[in-house]
């Protein structure tokens, strides 16, 4: 564990503050793009061993089996992976909240395909806002891969991908995301791999000792 | 290094490719675009892409749009929901070439100048041909061969998740299963062609009797199932009376030949632990009701 990074609760703070000013300019530009008031929560960030993530991702949710995901991948000196979810039952809402434009005929017969999109599409945006509002405050540029939409249960295997080391913790931030017109609420997590959770600290470093 | 000039192949992709500054106006348009559109690049360039083609001014389109300059993400345009993004006909001599548009899938993404998104770039695939044959064997494998109503593959599939969803959303699903009275002595009388002929002509009455999200399916044999989503015992019996009263009222008419057909329908709604057997069973008990009562009849189970 000694190559490992960890915070110290000065740098903590310093994160979460940088974290709180991000989301927050998420949830305004998020407003804007989407034409509609979204909520962003006040991030929660963890330290979390890599095996447990999907446990700690399944405990957040009442009920895991009821809940789609849409998992996209970011790369940058941030990299990571981010889980949006939502209930299932909560799909057709969106739905109905971005009116996507199709004839009956697709409509009832793909209402399910339906759903998926408008959930890959909205998921992408809402990670998109997240993901790119804190790499812009850390001024880094990440680009990202298609995101998967996922109606199965939340799996290790499938969540540990991509995260880098085995030994190191991840770093979590959680937020609740909700449409307040619809009241449709979902959960949205970025887990930062290994190897950026050192570069954070490197750029939180940076900002403490410009206050200094 | 000196550069490679990168326009050399951009011009030659079999993919439409244009680049937009942040007030959506055209400021690349390469060779692809300038066939599948009919205008070509100085035509357009500095014209706003709305000014082209206003529909694209819609809310999907505009956030997405606005999300890739504001997160310098990407934006994904599915053909599933979509089907075209920019109103573009189908590429000549094609096989989608009967289609009105040209269907695509479409990516959009920044490009930066520093770390600011300066314009977003469109790329444009068309997926036409992949759609038609797609379409062509979902037909095929949803179909049956005789009567085009949903055969009992796609019947079984259905109801499965027409129960699901119903589970899922607190509504209820009626079903109503029918059979073509006496149809045995229809063949022996007529001859199997005419047979056939009663079987086709029993659907489209049928599909026509129904509402557009009703399932009509050929079940088996002379046997048929229809069905309705979101919908109650009350409405389903009304549904199912009409079905059976358009096929008692329209004779099969079949080489010079016409003869009255008529059905029995028995319709069952679900409950809330049902699988596809339950609701199934007591639609069955229900058909077997009105053929003991004479046929000719809707019965409907409480």
């Amino acid at each position: 564990m000694s190559d490992c990074v960890e915070f110290s609760p000065l740098e903590l703070d310093a994160l979460q503050e940088t974290m709180n000013i991000g989301f927050g300019q998420a949830a305004a530009a998020l407003s804007e793009v989407i034409d509609m008031h979204v909520a962003l929560s006040v991030p929660k960030i963890s330290m979390i061993a890599k095996e447990t993530i999907a446990d700690y991702v399944r405990n957040e949710v009442a009920d895991p089996a009821a809940f789609c995901m849409v998992e996209q991948f970011f790369f940058g000196r941030f990299s990571g992976t981010s889980f949006l979810l939502l209930p299932q039952a909560e799909s057709r809402k969106l739905v109905e909240l971005f009116g996507v434009e199709t004839d009956e005929s697709v409509r009832q017969e793909n209402l399910d395909v339906l759903e998926r999109e408008v959930v890959i599409e909205i998921g992408n945006i809402i990670i998109g806002a997240c993901v790119g509002k804190i790499a812009e405050m850390l001024k880094d540029v990440v680009t990202y891969q298609p995101p998967r939409f996922l109606a199965g249960p939340i799996e290790r295997e499938f969540i540990n991908r991509h995260l880098g080391s085995d030994e190191c913790l991840a770093l979590v931030f959680k937020t609740l995301f909700t449409f307040e017109r619809q009241n449709v609420c979902g959960l949205l997590f970025l887990v930062a791999g290994a190897e950026s959770v050192g570069w954070l600290k490197a750029a939180v470093d940076d900002m403490l000792s410009g206050l200094v | 290094m000196n550069s490679i000039d990168l326009s050399q192949i951009v011009e030659t992709l079999s993919l439409g490719v244009l680049v937009l500054d942040p007030e959506a106006r055209i400021v690349y348009w390469n060779r692809w675009l300038e066939n599948a559109s009919g205008h070509s690049f100085p035509e357009v360039r500095g014209r706003s892409i709305f000014e082209l083609y206003p529909e694209l001014e819609n809310p999907a389109f505009m956030r997405n749009f606005r999300s890739v300059l504001s997160f310098g993400n990407y934006a994904y345009f599915s053909q599933r929901v979509h089907d075209h993004l920019l109103p573009l006909r189908p590429a000549p001599g094609a096989t989608a070439s009967g289609a009105e548009f040209m269907s695509q899938h479409c990516v959009m993404g920044p490009i930066r100048e520093g770390p600011r998104v300066a314009y977003a770039y469109l790329t444009i695939e068309d997926v036409s041909e992949t759609v038609i044959r797609e379409k062509l064997l979902s037909e095929l494998a949803m179909h049956d061969v005789l009567t085009s109503a949903y055969n009992r593959r796609y019947f079984d599939r259905r109801l499965a998740e027409e129960l699901e969803r119903s589970r899922r959303y607190g509504h209820s699903l009626s079903l109503v299963m029918l059979d073509l009275d006496h149809f045995k002595e229809v063949n022996d009388r007529y001859g199997h062609l005419f047979g056939d002929e009663a079987l086709k002509h029993a659907a489209r009455v049928w599909v026509k009797a129904v509402r557009v999200s009703d399932v009509v399916a050929r079940y088996g044999g002379e046997e048929f199932c229809i069905i309705f989503p979101e919908t109650g015992i009350d409405e389903a019996c009304l549904l199912a009376e009409r079905a059976r009263a358009a096929i008692a009222a329209a004779p099969v008419e079949f080489g010079g030949l016409s003869a009255r057909i008529t059905a029995s329908a028995g319709v069952a709604v679900s409950r809330p632990d049902d699988g596809s057997d339950d609701i199934l069973h007591r639609a069955d008990e229900a058909l077997y009701r009105a053929k003991a009562a004479g046929r000719n009849r809707t019965e409907c189970s409480a």
